[in-house]
C-alpha cells in the first residue's frame, strides 16, 4: 500500500488549520508562519517512513513545526534579541478600568515571552495538548513544561501590569469573593 | 475532553470552571493527584489558586484570586487568538503543495 495515497494528504490538510494556529501563536506573524506551515508540511511527506502508524499525527505534525522554529531561531537569535529587547523597553500595557486586557496588548505580551515558555503555553493552554503530550512535542521533560506554563502566566501577568488587587481595581463582587475566601480558611 | 483533538473540551470546561469558581471557592483546594490525567486546561487555570498546602498569607491569597481572574482572562485571549487562524480558510498555496506532492509520488 502506498502510504502517500489520498487518505494522507486529506489528513494533512485537515491538520492545517490547527498547524497555522500554532505557528502563529508561536512566532507572532503570518507570513512566517505559513512559511514554517509549508516546511513542515515538505518534511512531513519526505519523512513519512520516521512517523509511526497508529501514532499521533498532529502531535508528530507540531513536533516537525516546533523544531523547525526553534532552530531557526537559533540562526537568528541576536537579531530577535535585539528586537526584543527594544520592543520591551517600549512596552507599558495596562489594563482598562473593568481590567479588560486588550487584544493586541495580549499579542504584543505575548510575542514577549521567551518563546520556550510561549510554546508551552500555547501547546497546554490552546492546542488542547497535555502536559504530557506538550512535553513529547517539545522533547522535554514533564515538570520542565509545567514550570515554563507557570513562567509563562507569571510573566504574562506582570507585563501586562495587573500584579496587586489596587492595581487591578477589584469591583465589588470580587472584593467579596476575595473576603469570603480569605475568612473560610484561616486569618488572625 | 481528552486534549486529542481538544478546542471545544477546552474551552468548554473553562467557561464551567469559570462559574462554578465565582459559586465557591473551595475548588483550588483539590489535592493535586486527583486531577483527571490529560485535563491540562483545567490544571493550567487551577494552577495559581490558593491552597491548603500553601504557607497561608492574607496577601498572597488576595491576590491569588485576583491572579486567577486574570489568568483566566489571559486563556481565554490566548484561545480566542489560536480559534480565530484556526478558523480561516486553508490557504491556497497548501492545497497546491499537496496536490503537487501527490502528482509526483504517483509518476514514480
Amino acid at each position: 500500500m502506498n502510504i502517500h495515497s489520498g487518505p494522507l494528504k486529506q489528513a494533512l490538510l485537515g491538520l492545517i488549520p490547527n498547524l497555522r494556529a500554532f505557528a502563529v501563536s508561536l512566532c507572532g506573524d503570518v507570513e512566517r508562519a505559513d512559511d514554517l506551515v509549508q516546511e513542515t508540511l515538505l518534511k512531513a511527506w519526505n519523512h513519512l517512513e520516521s512517523f509511526q502508524e497508529g501514532t499521533n499525527l498532529r502531535a508528530w505534525l507540531f513536533t516537525i513545526l516546533r523544531n523547525t522554529y526553534f532552530s531557526d531561531c537559533r540562526r537568528r537569535r541576536r537579531e530577535v534579541e535585539d528586537r526584543e529587547g527594544k520592543k520591551a523597553a517600549e512596552l507599558a500595557i495596562h489594563p482598562g478600568q473593568q481590567g479588560h486586557l486588550d487584544m493586541q496588548d495580549f499579542r504584543r505580551a505575548l510575542n514577549l515571552l521567551p518563546p520556550d515558555q510561549r510554546e508551552a503555553l500555547v501547546l497546554v493552554g490552546a492546542a488542547g495538548f497535555s502536559y504530557e503530550e506538550a512535553a513529547s512535542v517539545s522533547g522535554c521533560a514533564v515538570g520542565t513544561i509545567k514550570s515554563r506554563v507557570n513562567r509563562a502566566r507569571t510573566k504574562l501577568t506582570e507585563m501586562l501590569g495587573v500584579n496587586t488587587p489596587r492595581e487591578f481595581g477589584p469591583d465589588s463582587s470580587t472584593e467579596a469573593i476575595v473576603a469570603r475566601t480569605a475568612g473560610g480558611t484561616r486569618l488572625p | 475532553m481528552n486534549g486529542k483533538n481538544g478546542f471545544t473540551g477546552p474551552t468548554g470546561s473553562s467557561e464551567a470552571q469559570m462559574k462554578g469558581e465565582s459559586g465557591d471557592g473551595r475548588r483550588g483546594r483539590q489535592p493535586v493527584g486527583k486531577r483527571p490525567a490529560g485535563c491540562a486546561e483545567t490544571d493550567l487555570e487551577m494552577e495559581n489558586r490558593p491552597d491548603m498546602q500553601r504557607a497561608p498569607r492574607h496577601d498572597s491569597q488576595a491576590t491569588g484570586m485576583i491572579d486567577r481572574s486574570l489568568q483566566a482572562q489571559l486563556g481565554r485571549q490566548l484561545r480566542a487568538i489560536f480559534e480565530g487562524i484556526e478558523e480561516e480558510p486553508v490557504p491556497e498555496r497548501f492545497v497546491k503543495l499537496l496536490e503537487a506532492l501527490e502528482a509526483r509520488e504517483k509518476q514514480r
